[in-house]
């Protein structure tokens, strides 16, 4: 590899040596067509090259002009690119103008950037201009509804909760579905290194990134774009560029937002009366005294009582949102800077449920020479929160729905009350807490120097840092801290990332028909993540809190494990006569995860192909008045995946404690082989733009195919294991993504609108024999022929007219009462049939109005809480009201059978709790009024908007639970669409106003 | 112009060359563990692997709660019990046995296989592992005690997963057993093995010759482990199981012939103090290392108390039904002070005050056991072996402040049994020996009373057959 690399480097030098000559200088002004004002900050470049500057606060550039140089390139956000020939003039004026945006939009590629009318891979963007007055619970969020290819579920309203995002379905089984994010060049960790033994929902680091300082979000959707990050693009690359300071005078933004949040939808459960009835005809049914079973279960004669308790509103509440930003940028030709600062505070939908964020930036470019340019990225951020358990804790708050409504929510001393059928956790609120705090630093510095014209040497160091600390304190009074004198935990986790990438890049045009780029570089990065934990019992009393106020310290330990990547790349890009496009890259990519057993393991080749044809650059249809532009391109790409467990192929031996002693036990098998997952893709794309691209669009169809999957083989657990790890087994996604952007209205009352649809479908097509079960109480299963986690289990037969018996459906189609008789079959699909989003965008005069909508569509959802709560009153869990819809007599037709305490009447796993989960959803609403200058100009604002917004401000779904956008986490990536007890998602509402100064 | 630019090839190749040593960065060690390879090299390293072996078998799945705590609501009438003892909690896993409605993929029922047969690969590891060992004492010791743990997990095993015992001890007992591993998974290939399961008869030869190897191997004093006396009590076991009374009476009174282990003085002296007298062998805990304070462990279930403070401990789904409590006589000190009213999570409901703490201790063989196996079997065949069967039922008796019994039949030492191991883990497997149905009427041999082959070992092992009726 050494010597490839060598040898690449002569290549370029040899290369170099001959464009190198004499130069000489042009300068000018760049100013607005539509006032004739200066414009800072434009680039101005030679094309085909890398010599460029960046205009001065007054407009005015200068540029030594390398040898042989024809055309100038002036880009400038906003505004339409524009090329001037050069014809020997030492002087030039320009003038720059709003027009064909779309276009001219630069696209980051991964070690680069691109043109928009260049990219000939599936690459989606969202910039921050267009989720700026809209308060995300996530930045991830941004994506739902604007991007193809995309399919975002928020999980829960719990805040800062990691979204599910599935870059073109999923790709992998057991080696994590998650993309890879990229800050500023910067991969970051983006799952949980929080401890499994806390009683916290996992941290998501991704809540970490501040909303307001994003740029762009571009997503390399497909394998050949992707695998220019071979090594960790099979699941999507999600680019996140943060902003930057810009030429000219420094501007101050300040942004202050406040609002309030309430659950999307509640559930209804039965009040007091309604559960009395149901409950004592259920024992009646079952030939048991009623008052006697609630006693003896709830161990309280509440039965004989009068309270009526809406304890499945008890867990939630109304919340509010607060957030204040600054951020200053401003510099000239040779320093330029970003600073930003937020401070966000939101109190959850859920009762103990808040989280604060704040932190800030500083982005800074300097140019030490005309050929030397340093910079630095620095962040830093802190979070921190009061935390909710998983869904499936009993602490959880929509668990407070299963109590009975018979039983008060306070005791006679005004306490809340501690004799529930279940645990009552409104007690954490007073006797408990559960907190976090996260540091998160995603930083890095580089330094690029120009070799010679076109050459350019970068080397980027950058670091990723996250300290998370979670502290638990549970009184006497609390389920965990009952019974042992209170409960104390404190974590401490560390995630260390460092990375170095050092590049060379070339540019030069030949002839002015061929524009050639060549990168190659090295990228290293390594990973390394401790942590250690102490929990202990035994308080004084519950005012002292601390560890060192235990006398039992009942766990402890420290951890540590660690990972590096190196990857070696390559990339190609040439240009013919402005039409023809190729890009073409390599990446080898090495994996301290694989080849331990054998060198050969270790690394893998990640290639990508792209083509692309400008269609409209040609003669034959340069001057078509309806077509504007045509491009058609394809590509092919592979990528890696090696997102598994670092010592996974090891043959290990551990630890297990034994009394007071310690013994050791063997804990893995060796897997020798084992190696890269590797997914390869054939893209063909389309984009066009028609009526001076006043509609334009994009169509990419696809076709993905993972092999060798790093699979969990299940093992006959009589040999010692259950698992190995192989690769094994094949899955294949195909697709269709539209996106279409129009300009409806060009007046002064402007209307565009955009629509995103992408249709995706999942099939795993190999496992090798092996299949992921559901589980006790879960649908989802993994098996060949199937798609990805498809439902599978006993199909729900409704009710028998004659007895009320819950009815299922047998082999052969006929209905049983025996649900161990009825057939295991495909009761649903998780997996939408497409989904997508509609967005309009109106401005009049200084108002705008943006309404983002977002559906999918025939996906299903299993309620895995109607085990307990939609279950024929099997037990005293507090029951959905349509259980009152129960079978009573010889001759009733319904879905409910009848009610039977203890019964078990329908109450095993079936399709009886699956639901069409398809929605529309308002996801984002923003109306807003920017004043007008002239009110302006004597305050000395320079610009000032108010607005209001609103999320998931309504939704349409039959689905009858909480909230259709819904993935329970505690059952990991293989159980899709379960809602458990998952909270519903918050539609919040703020005002907001943001001025410029 | 031209020595800088030198500079620039000279440094860039530099870096570029320096750079292409990352590869060298991928070698990254394990920290908490250890290559599998080296991981046992001297006596220490068996000996800790022999630890090992005890701390799976502390598992929720094995003695830290199932393998106590199933055999009982297996035999109770249904799971909110009228008879015995039985289950009011949420957890659905212990309510399917407790209701005999077990299911093929019933969570604990899959762990119990799976964790006893990862400490069986942890004992036959020990037994491959052992040439490192130099001392010969040493060895044989490590030896009896790799088979000591390798034969009881099969005999767990066996009794749970397969069809009583039938036909008297000669009868070949040929139905389907477990399978039986006397290899340790050293391979990939060895551990990915599909292994039939053998017959009853087989599997019970099989743990008889190791639990007799080991009581020959194993030390008389082994610190809080298993000693030869263990071997032998679990032999008694075995042989009672089996209705083999002959054998089962020479095993139990050569542990007690040992004269290592008596009676504490007060009942609940056992529960209450760690390594007593009384125990034969118990699985060691602490507050830190235990079979769960929270969703497992014996004494998150079984307590039923008021912390004191204000708070409650222990979850109280494990209850003892009214009238089990009422056959006690009135003086029986298991009753009075082994049974309470609850005063936490169940407040009123009766509770077993055999586990109240978390980190306390799990008797797995007490010696009154014995004295009760040699009991039976010299009143069954008409012998007085060590004693006479009326002094050492009377010595169990007595302890628990009741009168003697001058001339005791079967069915007294069979009810003293009840009242001595309530909640300990011996009811079913006592029902189905002496071919009577459970508390509600189910026959010892009837399908439901054999749990079913989990479905994951169906599904990776198709050499497996299901139990009839699953």
């Amino acid at each position: 590899m050494k010597r490839f690399y060598s040898l690449l480097l002569g290549i370029f030098l040899l290369m170099a040596q001959l464009v190198h000559a004499q130069q000489k200088t042009v300068s000018g002004k760049v100013t607005d067509a539509r006032d004739g004002s200066a414009l800072p900050g434009v680039t101005v470049k030679v094309k085909g090259s890398n010599v460029g500057t960046l205009t001065s606060p007054e407009g005015d550039f200068k540029l030594n002009l390398p040898d042989g140089a024809k055309t100038l390139v002036l880009t400038y956000v906003g505004y339409a690119d524009q090329e001037v020939v050069l014809t020997g003039q030492s002087n030039i004026n320009v003038s720059l103008s709003t027009g064909n945006k779309e276009l001219s939009e630069v696209v980051v590629i991964g070690y680069g950037t691109q043109s928009r009318k260049e990219v000939t891979g599936s690459i989606s963007k969202v910039s921050g201009s267009q989720f700026e007055t809209q308060p995300l619970p996530t930045f991830e969020t941004a994506l739902q509804g604007r991007t193809t290819g995309v399919y975002i579920s928020g999980g829960s309203g719990k805040l800062g909760q990691a979204a599910n995002i599935k870059v073109r379905g999923i790709s992998s089984v057991n080696a994590g579905q998650q993309p890879l994010y990229v800050v500023d060049g910067v991969p970051i960790v983006s799952t949980s290194i929080g401890s499994a033994t806390s009683d916290g929902e996992p941290d998501n680091p991704l809540a970490a990134i501040d909303p307001n300082e994003i740029e762009s979000i571009d997503v390399l959707k497909d394998a050949a774009s992707a695998s220019i990050y071979g090594a960790r693009g099979a699941n999507g690359v999600i680019l996140i560029t943060t902003k930057r300071g810009k030429v000219g005078a420094t501007k101050i933004n300040f942004g202050a937002a406040t609002g309030f949040s309430r659950p999307t939808h509640k559930q209804k459960f039965l009040n007091a009366s309604q559960y009395r009835e149901l409950f004592t005809e259920a024992a009646t049914n079952s030939g048991v005294n009623i008052e006697e079973e609630f006693a003896a279960n709830t161990g309280t004669d509440d039965w004989n009582k009068n309270f009526d308790t809406d304890w499945a509103n008890a867990g939630l509440r109304n919340g509010t949102y607060n957030e204040y930003t600054l951020s200053i940028n401003g510099g000239d030709e040779k320093t330029r800077f970003y600073i930003s600062g937020v401070y966000n505070n939101q109190k959850g939908i859920l009762v103990g449920n808040d989280q604060k964020r704040y932190g800030g930036r500083i982005n800074i470019d300097h140019n030490i020479s005309s050929r030397a340019k340093v910079g630095a990225n620095l962040n830093l951020m802190r979070t921190s929160g009061n935390r909710i358990v998983p869904d499936n804790g009993f602490d959880n708050p929509i668990q407070l729905n299963a109590l009975s409504p018979l039983q008060p929510l306070r005791d006679d001393q005004g306490r809340y009350n501690s004799s529930t059928l279940y645990y009552n956790n409104l007690i954490n609120l007073t006797d408990g807490r559960n907190l976090m705090w996260s540091y998160q630093a995603i930083s890095n510095i580089f330094l690029s120097f120009d070799i010679l014209p076109g050459l350019t040497f970068k080397t980027d160091y950058g670091f990723n840092y996250q300290n998370l600390e979670e502290e638990e304190y549970f009184g006497r009074r609390t389920q965990i801290g009952g019974g042992k004198g209170g409960y104390g935990f404190n974590n401490q986790a560390k995630s260390i990332s460092q990375i170095w990438s050092n590049t060379l890049n070339f540019v030069k045009d030949f002839n002015e028909k061929h524009n050639l780029g060549v990168l190659v570089g090295i990228f290293y990065d390594d990973n390394t993540q401790r942590n250690n934990f102490v929990q202990a019992e035994n308080f004084p009393n519950d005012r002292f809190q601390k560890i060192a106020n235990a006398s039992k310290i009942t766990g402890g330990t420290s951890f540590e494990t660690g990972r590096a990547n190196v990857s070696y790349i390559s990339r190609i890009n040439y240009k013919f006569l402005n039409r023809y496009l190729l890009q073409a890259n390599v990446n080898v990519n090495g994996s301290s995860r694989f080849g331990y057993f054998d060198r050969k393991y270790r690394y893998g080749i990640f290639p990508g192909v792209q083509l692309g044809w400008i269609v409209t650059e040609e003669d034959f249809l340069k001057n078509s008045k309806v077509l504007s532009f045509l491009k058609v391109r394809a590509g092919y790409g592979r990528t890696g995946n090696d997102n598994i467990g670092n010592f996974d192929s090891r043959k290990l031996f551990g630890s297990i404690n034994y009394g007071e002693r310690i013994g050791i036990l063997p804990v893995q098998l060796a897997a020798e082989d084992l190696r890269w997952e590797k997914m390869d893709e054939v893209n063909v794309g389309l984009d066009f733009g028609f009526i001076g691209d006043r509609i334009n669009g994009t169509i990419d169809v696809y076709n993905r195919k993972t092999q060798d999957m790093l699979l969990d083989l299940n093992l006959p657990a009589t040999g010692g294991y259950q698992k190995l790890r192989r690769n094994i087994g094949a899955m294949r996604n195909r697709g269709v993504e539209l996106g279409i952007n129009s300009k409806n209205l060009v007046g002064e009352f402007k209307w565009n609108s955009n629509f995103t649809i992408t249709v995706n479908r999942n099939k795993v097509l190999d496992m090798a024999g092996t299949t992921i079960e559901p589980g006790t109480r879960s649908l989802g299963r993994i098996a060949e022929g199937g798609a990805f986690g498809y439902f599978y289990g006993k199909k729900f037969a409704g009710v028998d007219p004659q007895n009320g018996d819950a009815l299922y459906y047998d082999a052969a189609g006929k209905t049983t009462n025996d649900w161990a008789a009825a057939a295991d079959q495909k009761i649903g699909d998780p997996n939408p049939d497409f989904y997508g989003g509609l967005g309009n965008n109106f401005s009049f005069k200084s108002f705008y109005l943006d309404v983002q909508t977002q559906f999918v569509y025939g996906n299903d959802i299993f309620n895995q809480a109607g085990f307990f709560q939609s279950a024929s009153a099997d037990y005293f869990d507090n029951q959905t009201i349509d259980q009152l819809n129960r079978w009573q007599k010889p001759g009733d037709v319904t879905n409910v059978p009848q009610a039977r305490l203890y019964g078990g009447n329908g109450t095993k796993k079936s399709s009886r709790w699956v639901q069409n989960g398809s929605f529309l959803r308002v996801k984002s609403v923003s109306f807003g009024y920017n004043v007008p200058k002239k009110f302006l100009s004597d305050l000395k604002i320079a610009s000032a908007r108010v607005y209001v917004s609103a999320n998931n401000l309504f939704t349409i779904t039959d689905y009858t639970g909480y909230d259709p956008e819904v993935n329970t986490s505690y059952l990991g990536d293989t159980q899709l669409g379960h809602d458990f007890y998952t909270p519903p998602q918050a539609k919040t509402v703020i005002f907001g106003v943001n001025v410029g100064f | 112009m031209r020595i800088q630019k030198y500079i620039y090839i000279v440094s860039l190749a530099a870096l570029m060359a320096g750079l292409a040593s990352c590869g060298k960065k991928l070698d990254i060690e394990p920290k908490q563990n250890v290559d599998a390879n080296t991981a046992i090299t001297t006596a220490e390293d068996v000996e800790q692997t022999i630890i090992g072996a005890y701390g799976v078998m502390d598992a929720g799945a094995l003695y830290g709660c199932k393998l106590v705590m199933f055999p009982e609501l297996y035999a109770t009438d249904k799971n909110n019990s009228d008879k015995y003892l039985g289950w009011l909690g949420s957890f659905d896993t212990p309510r399917e046995i407790a209701n005999k409605t077990i299911s093929v993929s019933n969570g604990d029922v899959t762990a119990i296989w799976i964790q006893a047969y990862r400490t069986i690969n942890i004992a036959n590891t020990v037994l491959e592992s052992l040439d490192v060992v130099k001392d010969q004492e040493q060895q044989q010791a490590f030896k009896g005690e790799a088979l000591f743990i390798r034969g009881l997990m099969h005999f767990e095993l066996v009794r749970l997963f397969a069809q009583q015992w039938t036909g008297g001890p000669t009868a070949p007992n040929a139905e389907a057993g477990v399978p039986i591993l006397l290899k340790a998974s050293s391979t990939t290939e060895i551990a990915s093995e599909k292994v039939p399961r053998k017959t009853i008869g087989e599997v019970y030869q099989q743990v008889i010759q190791d639990l007799t190897d080991a009581s020959s191997m194993m030390p008389e004093d082994n610190a809080e482990r298993a000693s030869q006396y263990t071997a032998l009590a679990i032999l008694a076991r075995v042989y009672l199981q089996k209705g083999d009374y002959a054998n089962a009476l020479a095993a139990a009174d050569q542990v007690i012939q040992s004269t290592k282990y008596a009676l504490n003085a007060k009942v609940t002296d056992v529960f209450e103090t760690r390594n007593t007298r009384e125990s034969v062998w118990e699985i060691q805990q602490n507050d830190q290392n235990n079979a769960g304070n929270a969703n497992d462990g014996l004494a998150t279930f079984y307590t039923n108390q008021d912390d004191g403070n204000g708070g409650v401990k222990g979850r109280a789904d494990f209850v003892v039904s009214e009238q089990f409590a009422a056959t006690f006589d009135a003086d029986d000190l298991r009753g009075t002070e082994l049974i309470y009213v609850g005063t936490g999570s169940r407040r009123g409901a009766l509770a077993c005050g055999k586990y109240t703490d978390f980190g306390q201790n799990i008797p797995i063989v007490r010696i009154s056991e014995m004295y009760l196996i040699r009991a039976e079997c010299n009143l069954r065949l008409g012998s007085a072996v060590g004693a006479v069967p009326a002094q050492d039922l009377n010595l169990v008796r007595r302890r628990a402040g009741l009168a003697d019994i001058a001339a005791p039949v079967l069915d007294d030492i069979i009810k003293e049994r009840v009242f001595e191991f309530f909640g300990e883990g011996l009811a079913v497997h006592d029902l189905k020996r002496l071919n009577k149905p459970t508390y509600g009427g189910i026959a010892f041999n009837d399908r439901k009373m054999v749990f079913p082959i989990p479905e994951r070992e169906r599904q990776t092992n198709n050499l497996l057959e299901q139990n009839p009726g699953y």
